[in-house]
């Protein structure tokens, strides 16, 4: 279920104190393949400044930008216990 | 922006730049949102964040390694279906859904499908041979985000790929559609032959007008699951050395930032022979870097209407319609489990978190089922190492 908009102009302060720490995972480019998806790579090679780049132009648009929220939240009963080797799973 | 939340935060899709974004509980705060019953949930599997739709079986090109063995009078749904199944996408929160095939040109309302998209608060992205582009087919690619042209290299290479040379009308197809202001990039199927001219692949296209070149792993599927498909794949040698050449392209056609290289899910697991990037995941999951995330981040929906965890995956009994219920279908549940507790020598890995125990349909092909990527470096060393001990 969709939430209505947020205004563009209302959480200007509280967006301020969005930092680069808040911001987990950048996902760069649209990509367009049809059969796997696919990651920018040359990024993890360029120089210290322009990944920094990369990332004040994301928090520039987190704070301008109108939200919308999306998709569904849906109540799921937990899982049948599974053997796991107790290592870290992604938690991204 | 899109705001999709998850147990960690939320997936944020913005606008005015082309990226997705993983924001934490505090920064989806930041923004005057709460995750509520996501965030309070015991469990909780997350939808895909881009789709793969198979929007015709229709294509006359005849590559000798197309994954799907599509055909020149494949079949072909209905918009209105397809409409259907990119409402389950927008219901579920799917960001991006890539339009493929069979030759999605090949469709007259491809234009209205994209606008399909849109409206649906999807951004819609193609792939396409370039083949037989006419103005009426080019007029309805600038509707998409981005088109990807397949393109193996120049003449030589192309047809090594293929099957046949059609690179000069790739390359026609990629220089109109720049020319056309269409945000245009290259596939790039990586196999034994066109590996070694990659560099020149991309500069040749990126001087073409292209933003971004895809490398994608060769798969043993449709009409690729042949024999054949040994001496196609990249050698052992090959394959160690995807690290160093991506340094490489990061250094040449990439330096200015113009021009873009992306790895797909399938090539990650190569990186386990490039000591930095292996000792650093972390590193490739803050720059967003997906191994196999098919029944995950990923899921494919095939040209008859069911869910497929990634389109090189047979399809499950699941309606596309019915993508919500994604997370109770006990085939993606079974790929799932595979990631989240994989066997040795993928669970120790310092690139498990983001490989995720590379390609499945690699393993399914050479070792009949789930398990450790039978290419993967890592891999075949420890086989050897268990062999000679």
């Amino acid at each position: 279920m969709s939430d209505p908009p947020v205004g563009e102009h209302q959480d200007d302060l509280a967006r301020r104190a969005l930092t680069e720490q808040n911001v987990r995972v950048v996902r760069a480019g649209h990509g367009a393949n049809c059969s796997s998806i696919g990651s920018v790579i040359d990024t993890l090679f360029a120089t210290a400044t322009m990944g920094a780049a990369v990332f004040a132009a994301v928090l520039g648009a987190l704070r301008k930008e109108t939200v919308r929220v999306v998709g569904e939240a849906t109540a799921e009963p937990p899982p049948p216990r599974a053997e796991t080797n107790g290592a870290a799973v992604d938690d991204r | 922006m899109m705001v999709r939340y998850e147990p960690w935060g939320a997936w944020v899709k913005l606008e005015t730049e082309a990226a997705i974004v993983a924001l934490d509980r505090d920064g989806v705060r930041a923004l005057g949102l709460d995750g509520g019953a996501t965030w309070g949930a015991s469990h909780f599997t997350s939808a895909p964040i881009e789709v793969h739709v198979a929007v015709t079986a229709r294509c006359g090109a005849g590559c000798k390694g197309c994954y799907l063995d599509v055909q020149p009078d494949g079949v072909e749904p209905q918009r209105e279906v397809i409409e259907r199944e990119l409402d389950a996408a927008a219901a579920a929160g799917v960001f991006t859904v890539a339009f493929g095939g069979g030759e999605p040109t090949s469709r007259e309302d491809l234009d209205l499908l994209a606008d399909s998209a849109r409206a649906r608060g999807l951004s819609p992205v193609v792939t396409t041979s370039g083949l037989g582009l006419s103005e009426a087919r080019l007029e309805r690619l600038r509707h998409f985000d981005q088109v990807n042209v397949s393109y193996d290299g120049e003449s030589a290479t192309y047809a090594s790929v293929r099957g046949f040379d059609a690179s000069a009308a790739a390359e026609r197809a990629i220089d109109r559609l720049s020319q056309a202001g269409v945000r245009v990039g290259v596939n790039v199927v990586l196999t034994r032959k066109s590996f070694p001219v990659l560099e020149r692949t991309l500069t040749r296209a990126r001087a073409l007008g292209a933003v971004e070149g895809q490398l994608l792993r060769y798969k043993p599927v449709g009409r690729a699951a042949t024999l054949d498909y040994l001496a196609a794949r990249l050698s052992p040698e090959q394959a160690c050395a995807l690290g160093p050449t991506l340094r490489r392209l990061a250094e040449g056609p990439c330096a200015d930032g113009t021009f873009h290289v992306r790895i797909d899910c399938a090539l990650v697991a190569f990186l386990s022979a490039d000591g930095e990037l292996a000792q650093d995941p972390a590193k490739l999951t803050r720059f967003g870097v997906f191994g196999c995330e098919a029944a995950g981040a990923l899921a494919a929906f095939t040209v008859t209407g069911h869910v497929a965890p990634c389109s090189f995956a047979p399809a499950t009994s699941l309606r596309a319609t019915e993508l919500s219920a994604h997370s109770s279908d006990p085939e993606l549940a079974r790929w799932r489990a595979h990631v989240d507790a994989p066997p040795e020598p993928c669970r120790s890995c310092s690139l498990r978190p983001v490989c995720k125990g590379g390609c499945k349909v690699v393993a399914k092909f050479l070792h009949g089922g789930h398990g450790p990527d039978p290419e993967c470096p890592r891999v075949i060393a420890s086989a050897r190492s268990a062999h000679e001990g």
